[in-house]
C-alpha cells in the first residue's frame, strides 16, 4: 500500500512541478495591457510568432485537444447512445475525458490571445455572424455544457452515494442524497438525450474548426472542403487514441488486473484506431498527390516544404513514419496487436498527431498567396514549450484528480 | 465614397520615404512597419529587371480581415470606404492576419492586439492626404475617390489601365497600380 502511495505522491508532485513551469510561462505574457503584471513580464514578444507565422504551437495545441476531444466523445456515445453495449464499459471515462480535454484545449488559445478577457465580452455583445471563429466559440460552448450535463446525469447515482458526506458530490448530484429507480431511468434517458445533442454539436463543432482554417482563401494548403472532412477523420484517431492509452494507463498504475471485457474493448478499440489510420493514410496520400499534380499556386510550395523542405522531418519521421504508418502495423499484426502493442500504437499516434497539427498550422501560412513576401519562419519559443508542457501536465492531473473524485471505472 | 490609391510603379525610385514617413505620422515608437516597399527582381544575368512595390493596406471593398474577425473589431467604414480597427474590441486572435492574402496586419506584442495602415484617417478628417502620398518624391502616388468616376485615380485607372494585386482573391482591393 505504502508503496503505491508513494509512487501517487511522485506523479502528482512530478505534475505540480511541470504545472509550475506552465504557469511561470503563462504569467511571462499575461495578464495583458494595463493589468498588474509580474516582474518577469514580458508579453508576448516572449512567442515565436512572425508576421507571416503569427498561428504558433499554441494554436496547433488548442486544435490538437479539441478535436480530440471530440474524437473521445464520438467513439464513448458508441455505448450510451447508440446502444453497443460493450462500450459502456467506458462510458464514464470517456465523457470525462471528452470534458477536460476539451477544457485544455481552450485553456492553450486563452494564453495564445492578446485579451482573452474581452473574449466572452465581445464574442456575446459585438458577434460577427461571418466569422468561423465565433461559429466555433459558440458550438464549443454548447458542446461542452451538453457534455458536462451528460457527465453530471451519469455519475449522478454515484455522486448523490458520496453526497451524504459531502456538499461537494451534493451539489454534483443535484442535492439528491439518494436516486431512486425512476430517477435512474429518467437520468439515463436525458442522457441519452444530451449525449445526442454532444454528437450533433461535436460535429458541428470540430468541422468548423476545419473552416477556420478551410474557408481561407490566402493560404492554399488549408482552402477547400478537405480540410473540416480530415479534421473529423483525424477526430475518431486521436480520440480512440487517447481513450486506449487511459484506459491502458489506469489500469497499470494501479495495478488492477483487466477484466476480459476490458481487455476485448481495449483490443476492438486498437482495430478502430487501425482502421482510422488506414482511412488517414488514404486521406493524406491524396492529399499530398493532388497538392502537387495540379502545380497548384502556393500549395504546391508549402508541400514541397513538407517533402523535401524546412518540414521534411517533421513530415517523413513523424507524421507518416511514428504517427501513421508504425502503429498502423503494430496493430494489424496479431501478434503485436496486445494490450501493450495498443497502447505503444496509441502513444505513437499521438505523438505523430501533435506534429500533424503543428506543421498543418504551421506550414500552412509559411506561403503566401501573396510570393513578393518571403516564405514565413517560425520556431516555437521556450516560453511557449513551457506552456504546452505545463498544459500537458494540468491535462494529466485533471484526469488524475477526476479519478480520485469519481468512480471513473468499468460498471 | 471609396478611398483608393493609385501608385505608378514606373515612377517610383524604391526609397523608402512612404514607410518612413507612414512611421513618423502613425507609429513611431513602434518596432514594426505599417507599410513597407518590397523589391521585385525578375529574369537571369543579363536580361534583368527591378522594380519595388510599394505596399500599404489596400481597404478592399471585400476585405478577408473583416469577414473573419469574430468580435467586429476589423470594420469596414461605410462613409469612407476604409478597412478600420475599433482596438478596444480586439481579442488579439490573429485571425485578421492569416486571413489576409497581402500580409498587411501586423500583430503589437506590447499591446496584445492587431494594427494596421488607415490611409492616414486623422489626416483624412483634415481634407489632407496620406502621409505616403504626400511624402513620394516622384509623385508616384494619387490619392481620391474610386466612386468618383471624374476624379483622378478613377482617370488614371481608366486611362492607365491600372490593375490590383491578386484579384482572384476576390478581395476588390482600392490599391491599384499602373505596372512598369
Amino acid at each position: 500500500m505504502s508503496k503505491v502511495s508513494i509512487r501517487f505522491v511522485a506523479w502528482i508532485g512530478l505534475l505540480l512541478l511541470l504545472m509550475l513551469l506552465g504557469l511561470y510561462a503563462i504569467s511571462v505574457v499575461f495578464p495583458p495591457h494595463p493589468f498588474p503584471q509580474t516582474p518577469w513580464y514580458e508579453g508576448q514578444v516572449a512567442f515565436g510568432g512572425t508576421p507571416e507565422v503569427p498561428w504558433g504551437i499554441l494554436v496547433s495545441t488548442y486544435v490538437f485537444f479539441v478535436v480530440a476531444g471530440t474524437g473521445i466523445c464520438l467513439i464513448t456515445s458508441f455505448g450510451h447512445v447508440f446502444g453497443v453495449t460493450r462500450y459502456k464499459l467506458i462510458g464514464k471515462r470517456g465523457v470525462f475525458l471528452a470534458v477536460i480535454t476539451l477544457i485544455v484545449g481552450f485553456m492553450a488559445i486563452g494564453v495564445e490571445l492578446g485579451h482573452p478577457e474581452r473574449l466572452m465580452i465581445y464574442f456575446l455583445l459585438s458577434p460577427n455572424f461571418s466569422s468561423p471563429i465565433w461559429w466555433m466559440g459558440f458550438l464549443y460552448m454548447l458542446y461542452l455544457a451538453f457534455l458536462i450535463s451528460e457527465f453530471i446525469l451519469l455519475i449522478r447515482e454515484d455522486t448523490a452515494k458520496k453526497g451524504q458526506k459531502s456538499i461537494f458530490y451534493r451539489i454534483l448530484a443535484l442535492g439528491s442524497t439518494e436516486i431512486s429507480e425512476e430517477e435512474k431511468e429518467r437520468d439515463h434517458r436525458l442522457a441519452h438525450i444530451a449525449g445526442i445533442a454532444a454528437i450533433i454539436l461535436g460535429i458541428s463543432a470540430t468541422s468548423t474548426v476545419g473552416a477556420v482554417f478551410a474557408l481561407l482563401k490566402a493560404k492554399p494548403l488549408w482552402y477547400g472542403p478537405y480540410t473540416p472532412t480530415y479534421f473529423l477523420l483525424s477526430a475518431f484517431v486521436s480520440g480512440a487514441a487517447i481513450l486506449t492509452l487511459t484506459i491502458i494507463a489506469v489500469h497499470w498504475s494501479t495495478k488492477e488486473k483487466m477484466g476480459s471485457k476490458v481487455e476485448e474493448l481495449v483490443i476492438e478499440l486498437g482495430k478502430l484506431l487501425a482502421l482510422f489510420l488506414g482511412v488517414s493514410i488514404v486521406f493524406i496520400t491524396w492529399k499530398t498527390i493532388a497538392s502537387l499534380y495540379g502545380s497548384i499556386p502556393g500549395e504546391y510550395e508549402t508541400m514541397q516544404l513538407l517533402l523535401r523542405g524546412d518540414y521534411k522531418i517533421n513530415f517523413w519521421i513523424f507524421e507518416v513514419l511514428i504517427g501513421t504508418l508504425i502503429p498502423f502495423f503494430i496493430l494489424l499484426n496479431r501478434r503485436t496487436r496486445t494490450v501493450t502493442g495498443v497502447f505503444t500504437a496509441s502513444l505513437l499516434t499521438l505523438v505523430g498527431m501533435f506534429v500533424i497539427r503543428y506543421d498543418f498550422v504551421v506550414a500552412g501560412q509559411t506561403v503566401s498567396v501573396f510570393d513578393v513576401i518571403k516564405h514565413g519562419v517560425y520556431s516555437p519559443s521556450h516560453v511557449e514549450m513551457f506552456v504546452v508542457i505545463g498544459l500537458f501536465a494540468f491535462y494529466a492531473f485533471l484526469y488524475t484528480l477526476g479519478e480520485k473524485l469519481f468512480t471513473l471505472g468499468e460498471e | 465614397m471609396r478611398y483608393g490609391m493609385v501608385i505608378d510603379l514606373k515612377k517610383c525610385v524604391g526609397c523608402h520615404a512612404c514607410s518612413v514617413a507612414c512611421k513618423a505620422e502613425n507609429i513611431p515608437e513602434k518596432e514594426y512597419w505599417w507599410h513597407k516597399v518590397f523589391e521585385i527582381e525578375k529574369g537571369k544575368f543579363p536580361h534583368v529587371t527591378k522594380h519595388y512595390l510599394p505596399r500599404p493596406c489596400f481597404h478592399c471593398k471585400n476585405p478577408a480581415c473583416v469577414t473573419v474577425c469574430p468580435s467586429n473589431a476589423s470594420y469596414k467604414c461605410e462613409k469612407t470606404g476604409l478597412v478600420l480597427l475599433k482596438r478596444e474590441k480586439c481579442i488579439g486572435c490573429k485571425y485578421c492576419m492569416v486571413a489576409c492574402p497581402y500580409g498587411v496586419r501586423i500583430y503589437d506584442d506590447e499591446e496584445g492586439i492587431v494594427t494596421k495602415c488607415t490611409f492616414c484617417s486623422q489626416r483624412l478628417e483634415k481634407y489632407e492626404v496620406p502621409a505616403c502620398v504626400k511624402t513620394c518624391i516622384g509623385n508616384a502616388r494619387y490619392f481620391g475617390d474610386l466612386d468618383d468616376p471624374n476624379s483622378e485615380v478613377s482617370k488614371l485607372i481608366a486611362r492607365k489601365r491600372a490593375s490590383v494585386l491578386l484579384p482572384e482573391e476576390g478581395t476588390e482591393p482600392s490599391v491599384y497600380y499602373i505596372l512598369p
